[in-house]
């Protein structure tokens, strides 16, 4: 049914250390950083750098080694755009020198947001709209971040991804598994900027209503209720068991999170990849940034099944299996 | 679960060095952050299968609240 064919990943420049935090944040260990959430480092857009310049890199390493012209949808997953209008990926297109008789539009989703782009693909591809699909998921969560928002600047780094997902004669169709609840709203939100005035700012914000604010143990209880049981339904849909996968590649939120996600839906440590010390937590850029870096890694073989998860901000899941 | 048990449990979980008793003042513990409170996430639903509505995290100042907040039911002594 659908193959992913190439991935490409763009950190911007800036690199935010440990012990840049602890400098700012004396209170703040980095040994304690590093230890309970897995992460050394992040990258850090520039004031003047936006997920169109991180998209037009990461793009442009993928057509390397891939002719741009067989593209003809662009999927755009973000939650910083460049503008309210016109859509960034039609600015994309342009910026790429894509061909103009092809598809592009803009996804508002987190770190659900690669399962997600990689359902659309399927629906495009299967129905025949679409052969090449470039799914871009670009995220500078980083902006939307309070200077002194600690705990959050340890988490979130920014990144882009770029991967094409074209049509494959002889691969496997696989199901996916959504699922959406949006009374968690609240609890992973940028409330200023867009047009709803009339909000309360929930009393646990520190921080201001232009800033992102997340509930983190409140979000660590959705994904403890939920993601388990994503797992087990995905195998059940798609008829595998838990020895038919050979890696499950989870969104990487923090390793604490995932080391108990891990443990709760009984998934053997050794087929469980955890990727994002020198990264941190890139949104909807976590997965494929992983699968990249299995592949550099020579992790993956021909015909191996990979379950795929994303879970977070809506609140918003999503999961699906794929071979190599 | 013995108390007892719970009080090596939870300070194995915190990573404290600190002897916790039903008095320790969780927040006062230098160990105790933002981080913390996934820890205690993970340990209520580890050991006692119940989630922790965060709206409680405010009032939990001492082990005894948070050993009231999973339930005195679930406790041997």
């Amino acid at each position: 049914m659908i193959k992913i064919s190439k991935i490409e990943y763009y950190l911007p420049g800036m690199v935010l250390t440990n012990e840049d935090l602890e400098k700012e944040f004396p209170e703040w260990s980095s040994e304690r950083i590093e230890e309970k959430i897995g992460i050394t480092q992040r990258h850090i857009s520039a004031d003047n750098e936006t997920v169109l310049d991180l998209a037009v890199q990461s793009s442009e390493k993928l057509f390397e080694n891939y002719d741009r012209n067989k593209v003809d949808f662009i999927l755009f997953c973000t939650q910083s755009p460049e503008y309210f209008l016109p859509t960034t990926a039609c600015i994309l297109q342009d910026k790429l020198g894509l061909r103009k008789n092809i598809g592009a539009i803009d996804f508002n989703l987190g770190c659900s947001g690669f399962v997600y782009g990689l359902a659309f693909a399927k629906g495009l591809i299967a129905t025949g709209i679409a052969k090449s699909v470039l799914l871009v998921t670009s995220e500078t969560y980083t902006k939307h971040l309070n200077p002194k928002d600690k705990a959050n600047r340890s988490i979130f780094g920014d990144a882009s991804a770029s991967t094409i997902i074209e049509k494959a004669e002889n691969a496997k169709g696989y199901e996916f598994c959504l699922g959406t609840d949006g009374s968690g709203a609240e609890n992973l939100i940028v409330k200023k900027g867009a047009f709803k005035t009339d909000f309360e700012l929930n009393p646990n914000n520190e921080f201001g209503a232009d800033d992102l604010y997340m509930n983190g143990p409140e979000i660590f209880n959705f994904t403890i209720e939920n993601i388990p049981g994503l797992i087990k339904e995905t195998l059940a849909v798609n008829n595998l068991t838990m020895d038919d996968i050979d890696h499950f590649v989870f969104h990487q939120a923090n390793s604490f999170m995932l080391n108990y996600l891990r443990k709760k839906a009984k998934i053997p440590a050794e087929k469980f990849y955890i990727d994002m010390a020198k990264t941190g937590n890139t949104v909807s850029a976590t997965i494929p940034i992983a699968l990249k870096n299995m592949m550099d890694k020579g992790m993956l073989k021909e015909g191996d099944r990979i379950l795929m998860a994303g879970f977070g901000v809506g609140y918003s899941w999503g999961a699906t299996i794929l071979e190599i | 679960m013995k108390t007892s048990v719970f009080l090596e449990k939870l300070q194995e979980e915190l990573e404290e060095d600190q002897t916790l008793t039903l008095e320790t003042n969780l927040k006062e513990l230098e160990s105790y952050d933002s981080i913390s409170l996934l820890s205690v996430i993970a340990f209520v639903d580890e050991n006692f299968n119940k989630k922790i509505d965060t709206k409680h995290f405010k009032d939990i100042e001492t082990v005894s609240d948070l050993a009231d907040i999973i339930g005195k039911e679930n406790f041997e002594d």
